[in-house]
């Protein structure tokens, strides 16, 4: 079984920053209370990214990348447990890219 | 009496019979190539008019960065917005641009500059303001240059 999490419908439209000291809906918020949960009780789960205003690179980063780096996740079980979804074509590359460079209990890429 | 040379006896029969076809064969090809080459100045007309709007886009965004970066955070969650739905719409353009020519594969440099947009401390509660000579502004720059000036080789390459 699959769990689909729509980050507009389930988490926000407006999605702003990399801590939660930054404001709500914060990368770290979205990956400590909906990603990582879901990819713990979950075989696999796809993200859609569809439907927000837009995403920085620092709530990317701390979202996906922080998977492995403060989760314990790591880059290669993530490349089967999860799907991403985007009608743009640059966005899942670039959260790729932040799962591949994130080193387990390491700095930020 | 056939004096002629032998090949002939067999050539205008055959002849008569093919001639017709070839004149179809000639006016199929001709249309075909006209019909590319229509087809070829009218693509390089619409990659043309994207790839215009693509560097406007990309210049409108690279002085909301200036701007943003230029305030405190207390200040500068509107520009933040701003910089991340004209990166959106950016973003669907350069996919749209893809779709229309997958030799303009953008998506590696697009993230290289979104990333120098909208890495760092971008929407942190904690960033304070940049001075003009920061050298993020360089790295978003330079980023932007990149960027266009991939797209021109890539259309000059496929279209001149």
């Amino acid at each position: 079984m699959s769990k689909t999490i729509s980050i507009a419908r389930d988490f926000s439209r407006f999605p702003a920053g990399r801590y939660r000291a930054d404001g709500p809906f914060s990368g770290e918020q979205f990956r400590d209370d909906k990603l990582a949960p879901a990819l713990s009780q979950n075989p696999k789960v796809i993200v859609d990214l569809d439907g927000a205003l837009g995403y920085g690179s620092s709530f990317l980063e701390e979202a996906f990348g922080g998977l492995v780096r403060e989760k314990g996740f790591r880059a290669e079980d993530l490349q089967t447990k999860l799907e991403l979804r985007s009608s743009e074509s640059s966005l899942p590359k670039e959260i790729w890219g932040y799962i591949r460079n994130a080193r387990a209990n390491g700095k930020r890429a | 009496m056939n004096n002629g040379p032998a090949w002939a006896t067999w050539l205008v029969p055959v002849a008569q019979v093919l001639g017709p076809a070839i004149g179809w064969i000639v006016l199929i090809i001709g249309w075909h190539v006209i019909s590319r080459g229509n087809d070829r100045r009218e693509r390089r007309k619409e990659v043309r008019a994207l790839l215009n709007e693509i560097r406007s886009a990309i210049l409108k965004v690279e002085e909301e960065a200036y701007e943003y970066y230029g305030l405190h955070a207390q200040v500068s969650q509107k520009s933040a917005r701003n910089i991340k739905r004209d990166l959106k719409h950016l973003a669907g353009m350069i996919t749209t641009l893809s779709s229309l020519d997958p030799k303009f594969d953008l998506d590696s440099l697009f993230n290289e500059y979104r990333q120098n947009l909208t890495g760092h401390d971008f929407e942190s509660a904690a960033r304070s303001e940049r001075l003009p000579n920061d050298g993020l502004f360089v790295e978003i720059s330079e980023s932007a240059v990149k960027l266009t000036s991939a797209m021109e080789k890539m259309f000059e390459k496929s279209y001149s």
